[in-house]
């Protein structure tokens, strides 16, 4: 064969497999890209849907620094809410993991009722918890006056509001588990063998061998979790609406409700486009860090 | 050549045909009578309109679900696709108006001789009216009433057939009627003032006060809203927040009102809640009362608008379609089939519906009834910077005066970034 056949070869090759990605390169740039690119311009305009975007520069931003505290602690709000709900998740799920390695044959089993709440519809499940919080006839405060406890306001109280949201969001802990007893399963036995033979206890093991050795598998949860709890709209839509004494207003909901109830659409362009700048640099710092301590 | 020639005159004597048998001027209708009885008076009315202008307008009329339709809507606007006639919210007409997508009808209902005063009522017509024109009429409305339980009455030893005749009374008789459990929330209570429809507002204008100074701007924090916020946060404190919060918790709205399920002895509800009583407490007997007040009677309202389009191709015929909408006998029909509180006087005031004393007080109370004023460079003050104050006040964050102050300069912000951003 010659080289200029070899080549040419190699070139349609590679022009099918661009026609084939086609279909979702167009979807991605008409349906993601382009949406962004269009956030990012109205951002600096000031666009009531009814006449066409006025270009006002960097108004918006001075306004956002200058005079909207909400947007502040929207952000509290969301901070709280993305790490409290990822740090208890992360390590809620490598436990469960752990215990659930050791649980043999019912393994199977408990992996699937663990899943199972993760494959739930999302609003429904949400009008059973708020049944679960219900101060006087919910399940939880229930439980709780078992131990003599007499169980807070739940959703409707501004401090315990965010908590409340926190636990439910341990209810999709599945797939977590799932992750991590994959992960489980590539650590070689050889070292836990050797570890018992040294004398270590289940304690010991668990923080020396198994959390290290499952360190990209941590970050991988922990990284997707934090921008995944940093999107949190619907709970707060359905069950709160922003309340009590706007202790449950995230940031996606402030950008709802200013696109569509207050139909400023540069505005709310512009928290995105800060949300988007905030997320960006922490996720690389977390990327840093996560090469920085896999490197062994 | 013969062929082609007499193919010329038939394709020629078929051009002209269809402009002498001219199509009728098609209407575009939106509004959110998606099913049931609404929907098919809405259907009834239009039918009738189209017969009557048979060959010459052609209404269409689409009904799409509420918790659609404003985003539809919305993109219809923004895309210069909206209809030439649509049912929108009354409470924010201006909003639509200054932008100048909305028909102003003063000029039509000049020259159709129409009274505007004399066929609608004034406070849903005022909130349809911006600078000097009217730009919406309305075409839905409601209020707010006190709805009792008469059983529950008769059981703490009051006249079931007495509801109570001031705000002073309506304590003494919450106040016998209210029952709290061993655990120390509340069982039973005789009316809640932050359940249902009651809201800081409504007590506000009870004491004669207003939101709006002398040239029409909000003053959040003038002498009578504070002292209402004052008299409000003390009613509240003598029941406790917390246990009120902990009651509005138990029983949401829905399946689970409290009132609905005998926990409540009086409610301030919408007109139409009696339907809800009458399909989940048939046994119950209850009565329905104008809203007590400290000083001046006062009640709620929010409503739907017809609007038509200023770039309509066709506004002599969406016009026409809009005001035959809210004619007294279209009116008369909505309103006898849904039971639901109409725009026009003259259809409300008919003798059939007017024999109906749930009714009869429904109209009553729209004439004293407001609506919340509409602030184009705020539109949602009540619902953040006023309800943030009483919010505050009510958790112990601060008292009446300041927080008052804090909203005020939340307006004023709000004010500021409105001129910056337009």
């Amino acid at each position: 064969m010659s080289n200029t056949y070899k080549k040419s070869y190699i070139k349609k090759k590679r022009l099918k497999g661009y026609f084939f990605v086609a279909p979702w390169l167009i979807g991605l740039t008409l349906f993601v890209i382009g949406p962004i690119i269009a956030s990012f311009i109205l951002s600096f305009t000031s666009y009531d849907m009814i006449n066409p975007p006025r270009w006002i520069g960097l108004t918006n931003y001075k306004i956002l620094f200058t005079l909207d505290p909400t947007f502040w602690k929207a952000l509290g709000n969301t901070f709280y809410y993305m790490f409290g709900s990822v740090f208890l998740k992360v390590l809620l799920g490598l436990v469960f993991a752990v215990l659930l390695n050791n649980a043999g044959k019912f393994m199977g089993i408990f992996r699937t009722i663990f899943f199972l709440p993760v494959v739930l519809p999302a609003v429904p499940v949400m009008f059973l918890w708020m049944m679960l919080f219900n101060p006087r006839s919910g399940l939880i405060n229930q439980f709780l006056s078992f131990f003599g406890i007499n169980g807070p306001l739940w959703l409707n109280s501004p401090v315990w509001s965010k908590p409340a949201l926190i636990i439910m969001s341990l209810w999709g802990i599945g797939g977590i588990i799932v992750i991590f007893l994959a992960g489980l399963q590539g650590i070689p036995t050889e070292l836990y063998e050797a570890a018992e033979l040294d004398g270590a206890n289940k304690f010991k093991i668990f923080w020396k061998i198994t959390v290290p050795m499952l360190r990209p598998i941590i970050f991988f949860n922990f990284m997707t979790g934090l921008i995944g709890a940093s999107q949190i709209f619907t709970e707060a839509y359905i069950m709160t609406g922003g309340g009590p004494l706007e202790s449950t207003k995230f940031v996606n909901l402030l950008i709802y409700q200013l696109a569509f109830k207050d139909v400023r659409m540069g505005y709310a362009s512009t928290i995105a486009v800060i949300m988007f700048l905030i997320l960006i640099p922490m996720t690389l710092f977390l990327f840093k860090i996560y090469k920085n301590q896999t490197e062994l | 050549m013969k062929l082609a020639k007499s193919f010329m005159v038939v394709l020629s004597l078929l051009i002209l045909s269809t402009m002498i048998f001219a199509e009728p001027v098609v209407i575009r209708f939106w509004h959110i009578y998606d099913a049931g009885v609404a929907q098919q008076t809405v259907n009834q009315v239009v039918e009738k309109f189209n017969k009557t202008h048979e060959g010459e307008i052609k209404v269409e009329s689409l009904g799409i679900s509420f918790w659609d339709y404003w985003d539809k809507i919305r993109v219809s606007i923004a895309a210069h696709q909206e209809p030439d006639v649509f049912l929108h919210d009354l409470g924010n007409v201006p909003m639509r108006a200054s932008t100048g997508v909305l028909l102003n009808l003063s000029p039509y209902l000049k020259k159709a001789g129409i009274d505007v005063n004399e066929t609608f009522f004034e406070a849903p017509l005022n909130m349809g009216k911006w600078e000097d024109g009217i730009y919406a009429l309305p075409f839905e409305t409601d209020v707010r009433l006190l709805f009792y339980n008469k059983d529950l009455f008769a059981q703490a030893g009051l006249d079931p057939e007495r509801p109570p005749q001031s705000w002073d009374e309506l304590w003494q008789f919450a106040d016998k009627i209210t029952k709290k459990s061993s655990q120390g929330y509340y069982d039973i209570l005789g009316f809640n003032p932050l359940y249902g429809q009651s809201y800081f507002w409504m007590y506000v204008w009870g004491n004669n006060g207003s939101f709006l100074d002398e040239n029409g701007n909000l003053k959040l924090n003038n002498p009578t809203v504070v002292k209402s916020l004052e008299e409000w946060e003390q009613m509240i404190g003598r029941l406790g927040f917390e246990n009120l919060t902990e009651f509005n918790a138990t029983y949401p709205t829905g399946l689970n009102d409290a009132f609905v399920n005998w926990k409540l002895g009086m409610v301030i509800q919408n007109n139409t809640f009696f339907s809800q009583i009458e399909n989940y407490a048939p046994d119950m007997n209850y009565g329905v009362t104008q809203i007590p007040y400290p000083k001046r009677p006062a009640s709620w309202s929010n409503g739907f608008s017809i609007e038509v389009s200023s770039r309509s191709t066709h506004t002599e015929e969406a016009v026409e379609f809009a005001l035959y909408l809210v004619s007294e006998y279209p009116q008369f029909l909505f309103a006898k089939n849904v039971s639901s509180l109409v725009g026009n006087r003259m259809a409300a005031n008919s003798p059939e519906l007017i024999s109906n004393p749930l009714w009869k007080l429904a109209v009553e109370t729209l004439e004293i009834s407001q609506f919340r004023p509409f602030v184009l460079e705020y539109p949602l003050w009540y619902d953040d910077a006023l309800q943030k104050a009483v919010d505050n006040v009510l958790y112990g964050r601060s008292t009446p005066k300041k927080a008052l102050d804090d909203a005020q300069k939340i307006v004023d912000a709000e004010i500021q970034k409105y001129k910056l951003t337009h």
